[in-house]
């Protein structure tokens, strides 16, 4: 994990010093690391809309907005305006593929593990519980939804929709604190 | 509704018995798996339907679920506690740390906490929490681009937007009203959000005591 954050780190300093002058060399570069390093990465950069709205940056808002002050083409276009996009882009796609590659290599337990780090102390205790209940709380709310449509007559009101969310989670509370009684007895006890 | 013993050690050896800690850590487990389920499946649906404004209702559910969640445990930190339990979950339904929605979750909770924090727990404070989270959804694509693309991008938007109502002959005053009324949608859907939230706190504490009311008749 480690050496993926490194690698993702050098990304974002490589994305944070581009410009209109080295990103003819500064994208190819890190695309050829990612590719070496974890090609799945790149997937992102298969995405229509991703590569559409790069397009349209590139390509589209220089012509749209700006002082026009050059021509492709026969085309007028905005100096300034193309500089500006052609840098966002570059910044954006090294950005992404760094995201990407970063959490396409840490696992959930890794990602579980940081949060303990971050002094969310009670995180790992929570977790686990939730993680054990998680079936307990499926049951209670598909045995809620039973009951809620045995009693209710229409379901498109918004006072129905209501008291089944007060009988969901009265009893999922219920059962939190049945769940916990024998700690409660031990304590009365001690 | 029975609790099966592992169950119960588990809690027990995590807790260490102290029945207050112990009772916090459920419920927190309880709401965080809830609004991770929540955003496993209505967050699902809502996305594959494409309804407008869907993230803002999402959140808005989330904010019921959460403000909910902190009224049975007035403890600092729950919140954000049942926030990194909704998004790992969510990430787990994925299979893969996605970060775009995990991060979401996780500012979600980081704000509905300092706000609750801020204003304490009562029925104008839920409201309040409710309209500013649903306000910053509206300028989150803002900052995430902004750390993307960089801060041009707020010049390219600016200059966009002009060059539109240039060409539809609106002033800005005009864009102005259509940013206000949007804005003015998603902060009466926040208000709406903590007014449930906290009217069902109330009605979810009246029908807990009827709860247990017949069981203390049934036992």
């Amino acid at each position: 994990m480690k050496r993926y954050a490194l690698f993702s780190g050098i990304l974002l300093v490589l994305a944070l010093t581009s410009s209109i002058r080295n990103f003819w060399y500064l994208l190819p570069i890190a695309i050829v690391l990612v590719f070496l390093v974890d090609r799945r990465a790149l997937t992102i950069l298969l995405r229509w809309k991703f590569l559409l709205f790069l397009g349209i940056l590139v390509f589209g808002i220089p012509i749209f907005i700006g002082q026009r002050d050059a021509l492709f083409w026969g085309i007028p276009y905005s100096r300034d305006i193309f500089r500006m996009s052609v840098e966002m882009a570059t910044r954006s796609v090294i950005i992404l593929i760094a995201i990407k590659t970063f959490t396409g290599n840490i696992s959930v337990e890794q990602m579980s593990h940081g949060f303990q780090r971050l002094r969310l102390v009670r995180f790992s205790e929570v977790f686990s519980v939730s993680m054990n209940l998680l079936p307990r709380i499926r049951e209670i709310a598909r045995e809620t939804f039973q009951d809620f449509r045995q009693s209710c007559t229409s379901y498109y009101r918004p006072r129905a929709g209501f008291h089944f969310l007060v009988m969901l989670m009265a009893r999922l509370l219920h059962f939190a604190e049945s769940y916990t009684s024998p700690q409660n007895r031990l304590s009365d006890n001690s | 509704m029975k609790s099966s013993e592992p169950q119960e050690d588990l809690v027990a050896s995590l807790t260490g018995g102290q029945h207050g800690y112990a009772r916090d850590t459920v419920v927190m487990a309880v709401f965080g798996a809830l609004w991770g389920l929540m955003e496993v499946t209505v967050g699902v649906t809502l996305k594959g339907l494409r309804i407008p404004m869907g993230g803002a209702m999402l959140t808005s559910l989330s904010a019921v679920i959460f403000l909910t969640g902190r009224y049975f445990v007035p403890r600092r930190g729950s919140i954000l506690i049942m926030g990194a339990v909704a998004a790992v979950l969510k990430i787990f339904s994925i299979g893969t740390v996605i970060a775009g929605p995990f991060l979401a979750i996780l500012i979600e909770a980081l704000l509905g906490e300092a706000l609750v924090l801020l204003f304490g727990i009562h029925r104008l404070s839920y409201m309040l929490t409710g309209s500013l989270l649903l306000l910053y959804t509206i300028v989150h694509p803002f900052i995430s681009q902004g750390i993307v693309f960089g801060t041009n991008i707020y010049r390219i938007y600016l200059e966009t937007f002009t060059r539109i109502a240039e060409i539809l002959h609106l002033n800005t005053e005009h864009l102005l009203i259509i940013v206000a009324i949007y804005a003015g949608i998603h902060a009466l859907m926040g208000a709406l959000a903590g007014w449930v939230a906290f009217s069902l706190s109330r009605s979810v504490e009246n029908e807990l005591h009827r709860l247990h009311h017949t069981e203390g008749a049934h036992s």
